[in-house]
């Protein structure tokens, strides 16, 4: 999932706003404040799912290379690297 | 944007507890608003998803189609993105 930065503070507004109609928030330093850390959140997971994805496809071209990559499914392998590196970090894909 | 339901969840869990654990905001009822992040959070990618569906639709009926991923393409979608969300008042 990619999202800019743009996009991140639609979703935050959007959030927070159906939160305010439902009265479902007691803001405690301010509007600006909880937005802000509601992107920041976002921001972070988002980023660490990109990091995830980097990594993985780095692991992935060093197994290859290890074993030649004859008959490996590659997509098949980027999932499995993903899904293990995922449960390491504790990141829900 | 496919987002499964347990990114959904996983994502309102960090915001909320993020809100919370900064001071940022109190929640009166834990649940509903857990509930109502999710809820604003699965909304928000099915609308991404309608958009991204009926700007492709317009882009492969466009006269003078453009390969996608090209750079003309990508100029295209992006322009053809942001009228539809102003469409829809989003």
């Amino acid at each position: 999932m990619r999202l800019k930065e743009e996009q991140i503070a639609r979703l935050a507004e959007k959030v927070l706003g159906d939160l305010e109609c439902a009265q479902l928030v007691q803001q405690k330093q301010g509007r600006g404040a909880v937005l802000a850390g509601m992107k920041a959140a976002i921001a972070k997971d988002i980023k660490q799912e990109e990091d995830l994805e980097r990594d993985a496809e780095a692991l992935l071209e060093q197994t290859l290379k290890a074993v030649g990559g004859q008959g490996i499914d590659r997509h098949k392998m980027l999932k499995m690297i993903k899904d293990k590196l995922a449960k390491e970090r504790k990141i829900v894909l | 944007m496919h987002i499964s339901e347990d990114r959904i969840s996983h994502i309102a869990h960090k915001i909320y507890d993020k809100l919370y654990n900064d001071d940022l905001a109190d929640f009166p009822d834990e649940r509903r608003a857990l509930d109502s992040i999710k809820d604003s959070i699965s909304g928000f990618f099915s609308i991404m998803e309608q958009v991204d569906q009926a700007v492709r639709a317009k882009l492969a009926s466009y006269s003078q189609a453009k390969v996608p991923g090209s750079r003309d393409w990508e100029i295209l979608y992006q322009k053809f993105y942001a009228e539809e969300l102003a469409k829809r008042k989003w």
